[in-house]
């Protein structure tokens, strides 16, 4: 279709045309086109099928606010034709469709609505339960918008986000937004701008009445402009705001133009202070099949002539409840469209200067009228006009009807911002009764229609924002008061709630998304669920992806009216986030992958490393594609290995109360510390359960340096400094976590390897178990070397600067090679300490068992009360309890299938514990286990039995208990 | 939920910056002669009144300092900012 | 513990997936001073071979580390002879060696530790800088209401990190060293509508040189 001529108006370029291919054939948009106004343009009226009775849908709004329009893009389903900018190449299909939008199979089942009343899907199928499954296929197939092609689209477009930071920020670029944006940057703060259209301008943007003699329009491009120049504004276009939440942040999405780093990301605004300047939208206004493709806003045909050149009918209806009709049928007069008539549903007020113009124009009005119901099923054929008070009716023939209960204030963005909201019984609309702090409304929403009312109210929010930022603004909000104050007050509002004598059985929809209709809001109430927000539920009415922008009010105004509660009473429904829906893909596509990597990362992984999270560490957990790890223990066992341990927390601790804040959160009298000598010892928490166990090191008067598990290497310093707050003691925390990497050398042969790489002394008594040792290695790298037996093998751990321990395991390597080196993993690492019996905090402890419960008691110094040790109260408490589950060694049977980590202990039918750890072990010969079991079954020598019952098929396994320590009990391995 | 806490290290930060330690409660108590109900009265128990009440928190992911704040459970709104 | 290791033994846990055109090496690192097709900026310079100090001490504030004083109050820094002094709280501060090459001794007296292996540091320099950040952390790092240096201490791609912003054009930032790669792989990522590049270590002396010598000759300017 031809576009018309070009108008100051126009936001497209025709001399650039666009190919785009829909439901299999050519077409053609133009450059500045939305899918939607494309379509329309070439002669789209059926963009899709409901999702209830696959009623033919057509164009609703411009901005997003039905599913009518939802179409599957190049494959990807649910794109808002109207916000989508046309590409070139688009290939566009319709969705919810069984054959073609404007012959569907399902069609028919709109003539059997009675079948499907509200709730139908949650009330009529689910019994019997087995036939459940039969009918939510058959079900989910006929209704939905959209079908997900997984393989569709290997498209993964890039993630993004952008934080800012303002000191106002303004939701909303029409007039009030604008003006609040240049009255708040008056202040020299920083003012960020959100409109979720391509361009600010608001409602002023297609409008060319005079108003001082000036076009709207151009005084829209005009404020753009000036909003534009100022240095402190930032201006953020086709960017929807998805929620403004507590204290002032504005979350939404920036839409990229084509060729963009990605399709949209998403951006929060943390403002000191917020304008909401969101506007308003016409109220849908209720009346027999009042979803045909042909009825729409007014606006909708008004922008898609002067926005977008498009011809939007050739005979329109109007049927409206504010001024804004009037204009719009002035206006598309303009363009060239026969106004058949401009009815009404306020009988008075109306601007006398519209109603003039319309005379002149020829056009009919008719005050007191408005639309019972359309005629047509895939177009729009004709109308039914009634008067308000149902006295007469008349039939007219249009192919366009226009039609409106008036406007609705877009109150989204307040109702996430917990805003208090009450109707009003002027403006007929819900608006604010009371603002959270430091947020500010302004603009039509406020019911003002008047230009220069709406800048005035707008640049009064922006000053008032600004002096809650910060901003000495006293003479200038109350010059800006008065302002407002001269300027013309709120209209009056529409308060139709539906089209007169509408039937209770009428097709008269409140909500296209979720094809909720009139008859479906009386059976809700019928059901009892006789208030908004439980019909809501209910009949899904504002469920759909357009949320609030349909249903919104009039669902509120139908139930009131329903129930015969007074206007004064109504209440709506809270309006729910997202409140424009982003892609998916915004929020979570592939994007942020941040974690750490030891100093020894690239090492292992040239040699085959495979690695495994562990908390935010990525770790080598095997070295071998044998998960067993049988090499690698049998390895360390025979030789030595070499693991990667640097994740291991790391701290020093000095000052003048370090002492004392030691023996507060370990469990042991670490006044017994020595110079050179590793003192083990365990955290516990306030009940006593172990949270953290390593070795302390007095390395200097009052300075100490400690280890601590890997897990708990992050909360280290949190965990001092939260339980010494009270006592003013003066210590100081150096996390060395990062700073230290840390390999643990371990096997027989481990001396052997260190000692070709230092000049220390490494005899057994020069360095025992247990030491430590500062010694320089290889080419100068200074190393803290403890000896220690996690594996239960002689073992040096080494603590060298993280930049040197690349060149260490070199070092290592090539000096271990003759006898025989190899890295282990994690996995290794498990096995040989369950071996030993050494535990892991919260694979062999967890919340229901002490320190005292799992064996390591000794290391509690129960004498000592004055430090007020964390846990010790506890550990006191519960050291005379019996039923406590306690660590057990587990020698088990040999079985067909072999229980496994996680596997229940039971005796008969009780259950008696589980198992944490287990393995077959090639070092012992048999499996073993450790067990947290309860102490009537944990007696060395009795027996259980361990229930698995892996994939469903049980099986049971007999248990000796044995004491936790099944390799080197003595401990001569590790003091060899 | 979002809210903003005053650290009087940091200023004013998002709340995802913070850990909450908890209501104050006072120093521990002395071990000497505890019964275990005043322990855990002590370290398990928990009121949350709708008012404004001394609270401790962790500036994590900042500057790594404990602080005390008065904050409304209520309201989640700060009574003397950074106090 | 000092090292005295001269061969190029030591590495950066960053690596940046670009030619290097020119290394070179100092106190056992090797450092790249400048990479091919570094671009007009904003740039991604890898610095974590700069000697760092965590100084702890009850009085801090009447310290005077490399003979700069430590700034009065927390969120401050000083800048003086190729030191930045970190206000970090009550009781510390951090200390990085940005200027000049040789490498500082670490200073005798309890409260130090050398940190240096301990971080990633990375600069953020160039046009376009406080976009960059936009996209990689909530933080305010420019408010106009606060004078600059300063340090801001949060989360950027949600790690902790020390930030001092130097100017509108450059931020330096320390991290746990363990997020070193990922960290700065996922801010050229993410930064990528800015047009964020790495650039050699040049990049930033270059800048710091001229920054440090606009600062001296300009008394508006905040100094020590």
């Amino acid at each position: 279709m031809a576009r018309l001529p070009a108008s100051p108006t126009q936001r497209i370029d025709p001399s650039r045309p666009i190919r785009f291919r829909y439901w299999g054939g050519e077409a053609e948009g133009v450059a500045g086109d939305t899918v939607a106004s494309a379509l329309y343009a070439a002669g789209v009226r059926v963009f899709s099928r409901s999702l209830k009775y696959h009623r033919p849908r057509g164009l609703y709004g411009l901005d997003g606010e039905s599913a009518n329009t939802f179409v599957a893009i190049d494959g990807v389903p649910n794109e808002a034709a109207e916000t989508t900018l046309l590409r070139p190449g688009m290939a566009i299909a319709a969705q919810n469709v069984r054959g073609s939008p404007e012959r569907d199979l399902y069609g028919i089942l709109d003539r059997f609505d009675g079948l499907m009343p509200a709730g139908f899907y949650y009330r009529l199928f689910h019994r019997p339960a087995r036939l459940w499954p039969f009918f939510q296929e058959r079900l989910r197939a006929m209704a939905g918008v959209g079908v997900l092609q997984p393989s569709g689209s290997r498209e993964r477009p890039g993630r993004f986000e952008r934080y800012l930071n303002a000191e106002v920020a303004v939701v909303g670029g029409g007039p009030a937004g604008m003006a609040a944006a240049l009255a708040a940057a008056e202040g020299g703060g920083r003012v960020c701008l959100f409109e979720r259209r391509l361009h600010l301008g608001g409602h002023l943007d297609w409008r060319t009445r005079l108003v001082d003699g000036q076009p709207l329009h151009r005084r829209a491009t005009e404020l753009a402009a000036r909003v534009a120049a100022c240095p402190n504004i930032r201006v953020f276009t086709h960017a929807p705001v998805t929620g403004v939440w507590g204290e002032n942040l504005v979350t939404g999405f920036l839409i990229c133009p084509e060729g963009g780093i990605a399709r949209e990301y998403h951006y929060e605004c943390r403002a000191r202070s917020v304008v909401v300047a969101s506007g308003c939208t016409e109220r849908p206004l209720v009346f027999e099949h009042n979803d045909r493709p042909g009825v729409m806003p007014a606006t909708t045909a008004w922008r898609l002539a002067a926005s977008y050149g498009v011809l939007p009918g050739r005979r329109a209806v109007f049927a409206g409840g504010d001024d804004s009709s009037l204009e719009a049928a002035i206006e598309l007069a303009g363009y060239g469209v026969e106004v058949a008539a401009v009815a009404d549903a306020r009988a008075e007020g109306h601007d006398p200067e519209l109603v003039a113009a319309i005379g002149e124009a020829g056009i009919r009005f008719l005050p007191g009228w408005t639309a019972g119901a359309a005629r047509g099923t895939n177009r729009v054929t004709g109308v039914e006009l009634r008067r308000i008070d149902g006295g007469r009716a008349e039939e007219l023939r249009c192919d366009l009807l226009l039609a409106n209960a008036g406007l609705q204030s877009l109150i989204g963005p307040l109702s996430t911002l917990k805003a208090q909201l009450g109707y009003c019984t002027r403006t007929g609309m819900f608006q604010p009764t009371r603002l959270p702090e430091r947020a500010f409304v302004a603009g039509s929403m406020l019911g003002l229609r008047d230009v220069a009312a709406i800048e005035a109210s707008g640049r009064l929010a922006g000053l008032e924002a600004a002096a809650a930022a910060g901003w000495d603004a006293e003479s200038q909000i109350r010059e800006a008061r008065d302002a407002v104050r001269n300027a013309p007050g709120p209209a009056a509002g529409c308060f139709l709630a539906c089209a007169p004598g509408i039937g209770r059985g009428a097709k008269a929809f409140v909500d296209f998304d979720e094809d909720g209709s009139y008859k479906n809001v009386v059976e809700s109430a019928q059901q009892g669920f006789d208030v908004p927000e439980l019909a809501k539920r209910f009949g899904g009415f504002g469920l759909g992806p357009g949320q609030y922008h349909v249903p919104g009010q009039n669902l509120a105004m139908i139930m009131a009216a329903l129930a015969g509660t007074p206007l004064d009473q109504l209440s709506g429904t809270t309006v729910r986030p997202p409140l424009v829906p982003p892609r998916l893909a915004t929020l979570a596509g592939p994007g942020l992958a941040v974690h750490k990597e030891t100093p020894l990362h690239d090492a292992q992984a040239a040699l085959g490393a495979i690695f495994r999270n562990a908390g935010a560490w990525h770790r080598a957990r095997y070295f071998s594609t044998d998960l067993s790890c049988r090499e690698e223990i049998r390895n360390v066992r025979a030789n030595v290995g070499v693991l990667d341990s640097s994740p291991l927390g790391k701290f020093r601790i000095y000052g003048p109360d370090a002492q004392k804040a030691l023996q507060r959160v370990y469990v042991s009298d670490m006044s017994k510390t020595k110079p050179g000598r590793c003192k083990y010892s365990a955290m516990c928490n306030d009940t006593g359960n172990l949270m953290d166990d390593g070795v302390v090191v007095e390395i200097g008067p009052g300075d100490y340096y400690f280890t601590t598990s890997s897990a708990r290497a992050g909360a280290t310093v949190e965990w001092f400094r939260y339980h010494t707050r009270h006592d003013g003691w003066e210590y100081q925390l150096v996390n060395l976590t990062d700073t230290l990497g840390s390999l643990n050398l371990a096997g027989p042969n481990a001396r052997k390897v260190l000692a070709k790489i230092t000049d220390a002394d490494l005899s057994n008594a020069a360095f025992p178990y247990m030491g430590y040792r500062e010694i320089v290695v290889g080419d100068g790298v200074p190393v803290r070397c403890l000896r220690l037996g996690f594996v239960g093998e002689l073992s040096y751990e080494l603590h060298a600067p993280s930049s040197y321990c690349g060149y260490l395991w070199d070092l290592i390597m090539a000096a271990g090679a003759e006898f025989g080196i190899r890295p282990f993993g994690l996995e290794a690492q498990s096995c040989l300490r369950a071996e030993k019996g050494h535990v892991i905090i919260g694979t062999e402890s967890e919340q229901r068992v002490t320190l005292t419960d799992i064996g390591m008691g000794f290391l509690w110094d129960s004498k000592d009360t004055a430090s007020k040790k964390v846990g010790a109260p506890a550990l006191r408490h519960a050291s005379g309890q019996t039923d406590r589950l306690k660590l057990v060694g587990l020698r088990i049977d040999q079985a067909e299938r072999r229980p496994e980590d996680g596997d229940i202990v039971i005796d008969g039918t009780e259950v008696v514990g589980y198992l944490c750890t287990t393995r077959m072990s090639e070092t012992l010969g048999w499996q073993y286990g450790l067990a947290l079991i309860t102490d009537r079954h944990a007696p060395e020598g009795g027996t259980v039995q361990i229930y698995s019952n892996p994939r469903g098929t049980p099986s049971v396994t007999h248990g000796t208990v044995v004491a936790p320590h099944f390799y080197d009990p003595e401990g001569a391995r590790l003091r060899a | 939920m979002t809210f903003m806490l005053t650290c009087p290290i940091c200023g004013r930060r998002e709340l995802h910056e913070f850990l909450c330690g908890g209501q104050e409660r006072g120093p521990r108590p002395p071990q000497e002669g505890l019964s275990a109900e005043a322990h855990f009265r002590y370290a398990q128990f928990r009121s949350i009144p709708p008012a404004p009440q001394p609270e401790w928190w962790y500036h994590g992911q900042g500057c790594g300092v404990w602080f005390k704040a008065t904050r409304n459970p209520a309201t989640n709104r700060e009574e003397r900012p950074g106090g | 513990m000092t090292a005295t290791a001269t061969a190029r033994i030591r590495r950066s846990p960053v690596r940046f997936d670009a030619t290097a055109l020119e290394r070179t090496s100092r106190d056992g690192w090797d450092i790249v001073r400048r990479y091919s097709d570094e671009g007009g900026g904003p740039w991604l310079v890898d610095l974590s071979h700069r000697c760092r100090w965590d100084l702890q001490h009850p009085d801090v504030g009447n310290q005077r580390p490399f003979g700069v004083p430590v700034p009065s109050k927390p969120g401050e820094v000083a800048i003086s002879d190729g030191f930045a002094v970190n206000r970090m709280n009550r009781t510390q501060a951090s200390l990085w060696h940005l200027g000049g090459n040789d490498r500082p001794a670490t200073p005798s007296g309890v409260g130090f530790t050398e940190t240096t292996d301990g971080h990633c540091m990375l600069a953020f320099l160039g046009p376009e800088t406080a976009s960059v950040f936009e996209h990689l952390s909530d933080l305010d790092v420019f408010d106009p209401e606060r004078g600059l240096p300063r340090l801001v201490q949060g989360p950027v791609l949600h790690v902790p990190c020390q930030v001092v912003a130097l100017g509108s054009n450059a931020v330096i930032l320390t991290l746990s060293r363990g997020y070193g790669r990922t960290f700065a792989e996922a801010a050229l990522q993410f930064a990528r509508p800015c047009g964020l590049r790495p650039a050699g270590e040049a990049r930033f002396d270059e800048w710091f040189v001229r920054w440090a010598s606009t600062r001296s000759s300009d008394p508006s300017l905040p100094s020590r």
